[in-house]
């Protein structure tokens, strides 16, 4: 007998099943996406949902060593944006969040509601005038103007998410260190930021996925050329190779897994990002 | 009345658990400046920019603008296929809202126990919300195109009088646009309930059976409300998400057949990048945020005084 008592505990047998049926069926599109990447071209067409026989690792070393192949040095691309992006959103959100959680005053709720505009605003909307400002200051085409654009578009959301953190972290703990005579920067430093490493997962998760995710931006700003990142590498191999699904289907498996393994090495700090979202409202 | 009693208790004590900073916290401006030298140089001055080229003609192609006033607005505004590309836009941001709430959370009810069955239960769940639009879109090519996955399945099971360019008409692609933003939604709205879930004490569920609820009764009188601020939360997430869909249409369909599925911000980015004028996509983008601010404020109100009320 199921009732409420039970919750957590052990699942009767037709909640499991219900459970496999339902991600059975949504899982379709990853199992057609993975069994794809190990399969010839005429398979691919002939038995798409059929599991790979013969099983061939031919797409994926066409991706991986194929001379027409930009699959590296479209990795380096991303790593070289991706990475200073999120350092660069973790510090600037961490401070800017630190003010935001501790101040009060009229002048920081005004600084907030700025700030809480920056977490609705579509990046179409600034795309236009953006480029025009980076072609004006020379950075149009370059990593360093895509890589300033995606810290001050996340700005907002990591400030907002350590201000929520800050917020809980003990104020005597900081009046104990301004009374040994640290200065704010120090007390930051050295009070603050080791509390703040479970945060920076959980942003560093949600920037990290939509940073490397993101086609618009680079394509936008980067250009198409040897610019192209593993995301705007798929877009356009689409329309390159639009009939060698094997390498296609190879070239996705391969841009997905790095962000994959980063989502899911640190998913519980998404989730208990979420949670305090969730929570807190 | 014991379950709105102890309620009330717990949030009296974790209220009594806050405190205020003290007033000592405005020497720490200096931390807020080198975050709000690039959100502003980057972020306000392209948004006020914006705003400003709305009301000219200005074109990438020349330097030299003119005021035109409201004009960029009057024409969207009557512009049959403008207003067609903000209804779909709207229709899928309002379908995804109850499809993805409703499905999701009938999901995350179901995957809410422990168990290794469940834990990779909800991984599959969880891929596609870190999968890039562009790879969800392909996949989903590969399975709605022609000669796709669906068609040969359906023509395998000898149900071949249902196959049909599912992306080739203008109904039938604008659903799959639906169907395939809402299936990259799920997995976020799962995870918020779950984790909403997870909030709702033990105790309330208890007392709730005692009281003499049913699995039913208990999950509307206990587990609803408590899931008030996972609702808000989804609700926001999903109207923005939805409003803001671009990678999906861009990559599946091209935004056709003939523009039945482009939104609103497939549009700015063609109507400014594609043909240069620059002043009427910015008066596209300031609707666009207009919209999603409005959605944002109104919903978060009306959510947040339910979420007050309980």
């Amino acid at each position: 007998m199921t009732n409420v008592l039970t919750r957590r505990r052990r699942p009767g047998i037709a909640r499991v099943v219900i459970a496999l049926v339902v991600s059975a069926i949504f899982a379709i599109p990853l199992y057609i996406a993975l069994v794809n990447v190990f399969k010839t071209n005429d398979q691919i067409l002939l038995a798409p949902t059929a599991l790979p026989a013969p099983f061939t690792l031919d797409n994926l070393i066409a991706v991986a060593t194929g001379p027409r192949s930009h699959f590296w040095r479209n990795l380096g691309n991303s790593l070289i944006i991706v990475l200073p992006s999120m350092a660069g959103t973790v510090v600037l959100g961490s401070t800017v969040g630190y003010y935001l959680g501790r101040a009060t005053g009229a002048g920081a709720r005004l600084l907030q509601a700025i700030l809480l505009l920056g977490l609705m605003l579509p990046f179409q909307v600034l795309l236009l005038p953006l480029s025009i400002i980076l072609r004006t200051i020379g950075l149009q085409g370059s990593y360093v103007g895509l890589i300033l654009f995606n810290i001050a578009f996340y700005v907002p959301f990591a400030a907002f998410v350590y201000a929520r953190f800050v917020k809980t972290v003990p104020f005597e703990l900081e009046e104990a260190a301004a009374l040994d005579g640290a200065r704010p920067l120090r007390t930051f430093v050295q009070i603050v930021v080791p509390l703040l490493r479970p945060t920076t997962a959980s942003v560093m998760i949600f920037v990290g996925v939509w940073i490397w995710n993101d086609f618009l931006n680079p394509l936008v700003i980067l250009g198409p050329g040897d610019g192209a990142t593993v995301t705007t590498g798929i877009y356009l191999a689409i329309g390159q190779y639009n009939t060698d699904f094997g390498t296609m289907f190879a070239l996705t498996l391969l841009a997905a897994l790095p962000i994959l393994a980063f989502f899911f090495a640190l998913q519980d700090r998404f989730v208990a990002g979420l949670a305090s979202g969730a929570t807190k409202g | 009345m014991t379950l709105s009693t102890s309620a009330s208790a717990v949030s009296r004590a974790s209220a009594r658990g806050r405190r205020k900073p003290r007033p000592l916290a405005t020497w720490r401006f200096p931390f807020a400046i080198p975050g709000f030298v690039f959100y502003g140089g980057l972020v306000l001055v392209p948004l006020v920019l914006s705003f400003f080229y709305s009301f000219t003609d200005r074109s990438l192609l020349r330097p030299d603008a003119s005021f035109v006033g409201f004009d960029n607005y009057l024409r969207l505004l009557s512009d049959p296929s403008f207003l067609g590309t903000f209804g779909f836009t709207s229709v899928l941001t309002v379908v995804n809202l109850v499809l993805v709430n409703a499905v999701g959370l009938m999901v995350a009810v179901l995957l809410d126990k422990v168990g290794r069955v469940f834990f990779a239960v909800r991984m599959a769940f969880f891929v596609p919300v870190a999968l890039s639009g562009v790879i969800v879109a392909f996949i989903w090519s590969r399975i709605l195109t022609d000669n796709g996955v669906l068609n040969s399945t359906l023509r395998a099971l000898g149900l071949g009088d249902l196959a049909q360019s599912w992306l080739g008409t203008s109904f039938t692609a604008q659903a799959s646009v639906v169907v395939v933003t809402a299936w990259q939604a799920l997995g976020l709205c799962i995870v918020v309930y779950l984790a909403g879930l997870q909030t709702v004490p033990r105790e309330l569920l208890d007392s709730a059976r005692i009281d003499g609820c049913g699995p039913v009764g208990s999950f509307a009188n206990v587990t609803w409300p408590l899931l008030a601020p996972s609702l808000t939360i989804n609700a926001t997430l999903l109207l923005i998400n939805g409003f803001k869909t671009y990678d999906i249409p861009v990559v599946m369909t091209g935004t056709g057949p003939g523009g039945a599925t482009s939104t609103v911000a497939t549009e700015v980015i063609r109507v400014g990048f594609s043909l240069n004028r620059v002043g009427l996509a910015s008066a596209m983008a300031i609707i666009m945020l207009a919209v999603v601010a409005f959605i944002t404020v109104v919903i978060v109100g009306l959510l947040q005084r339910r979420e007050v009320s309980n």
